[in-house]
């Protein structure tokens, strides 16, 4: 086992431990003035490739004297391999350009200091830009020297954002109906239709039951049915964001109506409450703070308790009928388990107590999350939806914002939420902003880019949610998926029930809604998916129904070259190149008159190509 | 470390020098040898002596096993220490194994327990990660956080998987029943991910799905369709997930169109006394189809078996659950790959992320403890019927040195002929040797 050494002897440090302990030990000297913050100089600087800088660290105490700190503080970069950090501050840059950032702590203190390294090769060129979304965008890549990749065809456009908002593909129909459109805003109208589909209430009501945690084990079948229905009415009428978290954390009464009051009936006591609030509403991650001083945060125990404080009058009563009720009282101050003393209740962040003369001090929560200034609230949601269209958020992961965690693109994630809180808090209206952009609208990585994972200059590959690709399925084998105990037609993004037994949305990554966390939806690929698309019995039979799509199709009257388009329009959302029409017109001719056999097989090889099975 | 002094290798497991290699691929007078082959050979270069194990199954206790109540007795410690059970002889004159381990005493000239086993990662997580690759992964928000920030490494299977390849029909790297926490393939990629079997061998109605062709489709079209899809994606630009995937319908492919790997995986064609002997309990029927799943070739199974975390009230489901299993499922695993002439290639290794608690909590469970676990080897080049290693009269320490986690994989590694110190570069250029420090554990080899 190898222990590493913190002190060498013979050091400064270790000197100065030794003079302490000889000193005898003193825990608390008379002069002590406690250090209340850090600076980093230069706390944000371009390096070129395998350059290097010293940096410099200021520790201020209550006095406000300020020391020089540097070599007692340590160092660590998130991205070594970018640009790396020594134990005395100098920083070196690699030979990859890209962007990291040091961590810079000292006595319970963090900052954090932030190094670009571009890249020099590629002159940048500023394409049009659609709205801020994209000023950001390309300032952020203009300073890398990183281009952004061309806009993407009308065919990959519309197959991403039907999938992307309401997580339902287009028919054959609607697919060529747009794609024939030639009017030149046909992209922005066709957005605005789909923001009015009921699939939109439907799909963002299954991703909000996930966070929260509508789990049919925790909280009953009527509890989750209760909560589903309270989730789609609040996006198919758009609710304003925060009068829908309001109602959420205000939440009483029954945990089986239809309301959200079961969520507190899933979370249990005012730490788990708090905790779970905290990471989902506001992005801060504040659970290591109930045992110790968060490690690369502010954040220390006095902090997680006194947020706990404001769910302590929050109880459950059952009521005669046997179902159970969620009560607001008025609650009390929580003690610090290490120091034995209460804390005043109080909001991240803030140094006053809250006063308490309410009769339910959920409200005082409340109301700091959505005031104006609040700096978690519109930056927290804002992240996650930008988060849902583009696989990554502008702070990763998308609920931990911490100092020391930067957003990749500040200027743009301010911009994002002062949008949302000038227009009221309306997500489609945010949601209309990022799909309008041209960054949405970007094509696949080029060899320029392709190697940017953070700066969202070309599109990427995302995974189909496990509903949303049984649905695909269903839908275009013109088969519905039949779900036990549910009426015939109803689609996977609307069950409710996430215990539901189902083999291919456990095998596609179904989480089980046991935390607040968006983590816990898998959308690993392994073999055994690819196993259960190739060879699923369920599948094929769906493939190889009487009833089916396939049947139609070999019945009707349409050329192989039509038939062909049908299906390319009904997978990919595209018509097929002049090679793929000829691979699968050998198909045909190889068929004979067997035509049934030669739509199927066509549609099995479309189901398992790579394109299908993928977001792009 | 990187072992710098060691003399450079010239030669492959099979004798033939680098020089050698390169020559066959360039005249090509060897038939068949192509360069794609080549880079095989020069991926399974090893330390050039023939390897012991040719297979190894690793029964992981994930949660942490309470080997204090197992494989390192501590008779004579006080009562909250110590424990309920008693120690009881084994075969093996000296050797003391718990009482509840009654099968596998009886066999204790086959294995061999490394008392001193010790590291100094008390989370479940992280643990795993640190134990299954070797390294410790730098996590979220510390231990407690279940993402770590990079899933940069690979882990032991992968490695496996990587350096030897497949014997037979069935994938090299497999895990049941479920994936094994940080069992991932890091920056290996996709191709080197395990097969996971998603159902339990122990449920009446196991299988593994999806593996049978549909009856509905003739031999012809099933060819027919892969050769259109084929077709379809000649031209198609992959990149990232994309490439991850076409990777697996590969193997997926080759699964169902091998009947040796759909027999290997039917469990069913066991015979029901050795089933029985086994265990029908998930441990149990596992190893039974480990064995299954080694005789058809495959390099490396991973069995995650969890519940091990007996914080509460441990003894019952010890005694009752736990250690009764694994004890069936360990013994009968040593005997029957024994009984098959298989012991000697094949390397068998069960243990957790950690050990517990030496003292009994106030709930009557024991915790974390990392800094003491008893492992067990057997076959494959391990040394049967002997002890490595003591711990302190409290099992808290090891009293001689102490083996840490890059020990135990350099010694795996070791006997399955696979050079610990070869490197290989991440994606963005960085190199990383299979392990990072450690030795080879000299005490356990034959």
């Amino acid at each position: 086992m190898v222990v590493e050494k913190k002190i060498t002897e013979g050091t400064l440090p270790y000197k100065r431990l030794l003079r302490w302990v000889t000193e005898g030990m003193n825990f608390k000297s008379e002069k002590s003035s406690p250090v209340v913050a850090l600076e980093v100089q230069p706390s944000q600087f371009i390096l070129q490739p395998k350059g290097n800088q010293q940096l410099r660290v200021t520790a201020i105490n209550t006095n406000g004297d300020r020391f020089c700190v540097t070599s007692e503080a340590e160092f660590e970069s998130n991205a070594p391999n970018i640009a790396g950090v020594d134990r005395r501050g100098g920083v070196q840059a690699g030979e990859i350009p890209g962007e990291a950032a040091v961590l810079v702590r000292f006595m319970g203190e963090v900052n954090v200091c932030r190094i670009t390294i571009p890249r020099k090769d590629h002159p940048f060129s500023r394409p049009k830009e659609n709205n801020f979304v994209d000023t950001h965008v390309w300032n952020k890549l203009a300073r890398l020297g990183i281009p952004p990749s061309e806009l993407a065809n009308d065919s990959t456009f519309m197959r991403r954002v039907y999938l992307d908002t309401i997580g339902t593909l287009p028919t054959a129909e609607e697919a060529r109906k747009f794609l024939l459109d030639t009017s030149t805003d046909k992209r922005a109208k066709l957005i605005d239709r789909l923001l009015e589909r009921p699939e939109y209430s439907d799909y963002w009501a299954m991703q909000w039951s996930d966070l929260l945690r509508v789990d049919r084990d925790a909280i009953t079948a009527q509890g989750a049915i209760g909560m589903t229905r309270w989730l789609k009415r609040q996006f198919a009428e758009n609710r304003p964001y925060n009068e829908m978290v309001r109602e959420i954390i205000l939440a009483q009464g029954s945990t089986t109506a239809e309301s959200p009051a079961a969520f507190y009936k899933a979370l249990g006591t005012p730490e788990v409450i708090s905790r779970s609030i905290s990471q989902l509403f506001l992005g801060v991650r504040i659970e290591c703070a109930q045992c110790h001083h968060h490690p690369s945060e502010k954040w220390g125990q006095d902090d997680y308790f006194a947020l706990a404080g404001f769910f302590t009058g929050v109880s459950k009563k059952v009521l005669p009928t046997g179902s159970e009720s969620i009560v607001g009282k008025i609650g009390n101050d929580l003690k610090n388990p290490r120091t034995n003393t209460l804390v005043a209740t109080r909001a991240l962040g803030e140094k006053e107590g809250s006063s308490l003369v309410v009769t339910d001090r959920r409200e005082l929560l409340a109301n700091w999350m959505m005031n104006e200034n609040n700096p978690f609230f519109a930056k927290s949601i804002s992240n996650r939806i930008w988060s849902h269209y583009f696989g990554k958020g502008l702070v990763e992961p998308i609920d931990d914002f911490r100092t020391t965690n930067p957003a990749s693109n500040e200027p743009l994630l301010e911009e994002l939420a002062a949008y949302l809180k000038k227009n009221k808090y309306d997500l489609k209206a945010l949601t209309k902003v990022i799909l309008n952009s041209r960054t949405y609208q970007l094509g696949a990585g080029v060899p320029s880019n392709t190697s940017d994972e953070q700066n969202f200059s070309h599109s990427i590959n995302r995974a189909m949610p496990a509903e949303v690709l049984l649905d695909a399925i269903s839908l275009i084998t013109g088969i519905p998926e039949k779900f036990n105990g549910w009426p015939e037609g109803i689609r996977a993004i609307q069950v409710w029930d996430n215990r539901m037994p189902s083999y291919f949305l456990k095998l596609f990554g179904r989480p089980v809604r046991a935390s607040v966390c968006e983590c816990e939806r898998s959308n690993e690929p392994s073999i055994a998916q690819a196993l259960h698309l190739m060879n699923a019995p369920e599948i094929v039979a769906k493939i190889h129904s009487r009833k089916g799509a396939v049947r139609k199709l070999a019945e009707s009257k349409l050329t192989s070259t039509e038939i062909i388009s049908e299906l390319y329009l009904m997978t990919l959302c595209r018509f097929p190149t002049p090679k793929e029409s000829e691979v699968l017109e050998e198909l045909f001719k190889e068929t004979g008159q067997d035509r049934r056999s030669a739509v199927e097989d066509a549609l099995w090889a479309l189901l398992n190509t790579k394109e299908f099975v993928y977001i792009h | 470390m990187m072992n710098e002094q060691k003399k450079p290798i010239n030669f492959f497991c099979d004798g033939v020098s680098r020089r050698q290699a390169l020559r066959i691929g360039a005249s090509g007078f060897l038939g068949g040898l192509t360069l794609p082959k080549l880079f095989q050979m020069e991926a399974t270069a090893s330390t050039g002596e023939e390897p012991k194990a040719k297979s190894c199954i690793f029964l992981y206790l994930q949660g942490g096993p309470s080997t204090i109540d197992m494989w390192d007795m501590k008779p004579d410690a006080p009562a909250e220490i110590r424990g309920p059970y008693k120690p009881i002889r084994t075969n093996v004159t000296g050797t003391m194994v718990g009482e509840h381990c009654h099968r596998s005493s009886k066999i204790a000239d086959k294995y061999t327990i490394l008392r001193s086993h010790s590291h100094n990662d008390n989370g479940h997580t992280t643990g795993s990660h640190y134990v299954l690759t070797g390294i410790k992964a730098n996590f979220a928000d510390g231990a407690n956080s279940r993402i770590p920030v990079n899933e940069l490494y690979p882990s032991i299977g992968s490695i496996v998987s990587r350096e030897l390849g497949t014997r037979g029909s069935v994938p090299p790297y497999i895990n049941m029943p479920h994936p094994l926490t940080a069992g991932g393939p890091g920056f290996y990629g996709a191709e080197h991910a395990p097969f996971v079997i998603e159902s339990d061998p122990v449920q009446p109605d196991f299988e593994v799905k999806d593996l049978q062709a549909d009856e509905r489709l003739s031999d012809l079209r099933f060819k027919r369709r892969q050769r259109v899809l084929k077709g379809l994606e000649k031209d198609s630009l992959q990149s990232g997930r994309a490439t991850t995937m076409a990777t697996y319908y590969d193997k997926a492919r080759d699964l169902i169109t091998s009947p040796a790997a759909r027999k290997a995986f039917d469990l069913k064609s066991e015979p029901e006394k050795l089933r029985a002997s086994y265990g029908h309990t998930s441990l149990g029927q596992c190893s039974l189809l480990s064995r299954r799943l080694v005789e058809a070739g495959c390099r490396f199974v991973g069995v995650d078996h969890g519940s091990w975390d007996t914080h509460f009230s441990c003894f019952p489901s010890l005694e009752k659950d736990l250690i009764p299993h694994a004890d069936m499922a360990f013994s009968t695993l040593v005997t029957d790959l024994q009984d098959r002439g298989l012991l000697e290639s094949t390397l068998v290794v069960m243990m957790g992320e950690m050990g517990r608690t030496p003292r009994i909590n106030d709930k009557a469970g024991r915790d974390h403890w990392s800094q003491a676990q008893s492992v067990l080897l057997a076959g494959g080049g391990i040394k049967p019927g002997i002890v490595v290693g003591a711990t302190d009269k409290t099992a808290s320490f090891p009293t001689t040195e102490p083996f840490g986690v890059a020990d135990v994989l350099r010694t795996i590694f070791h006997l399955m002929g696979i050079d610990s110190d070869k490197v290989y570069r991440t994606p963005l250029g960085r190199p990383v040797p299979i392990v990072s420090g450690g030795k080879v554990i000299k005490e356990l080899l034959v």
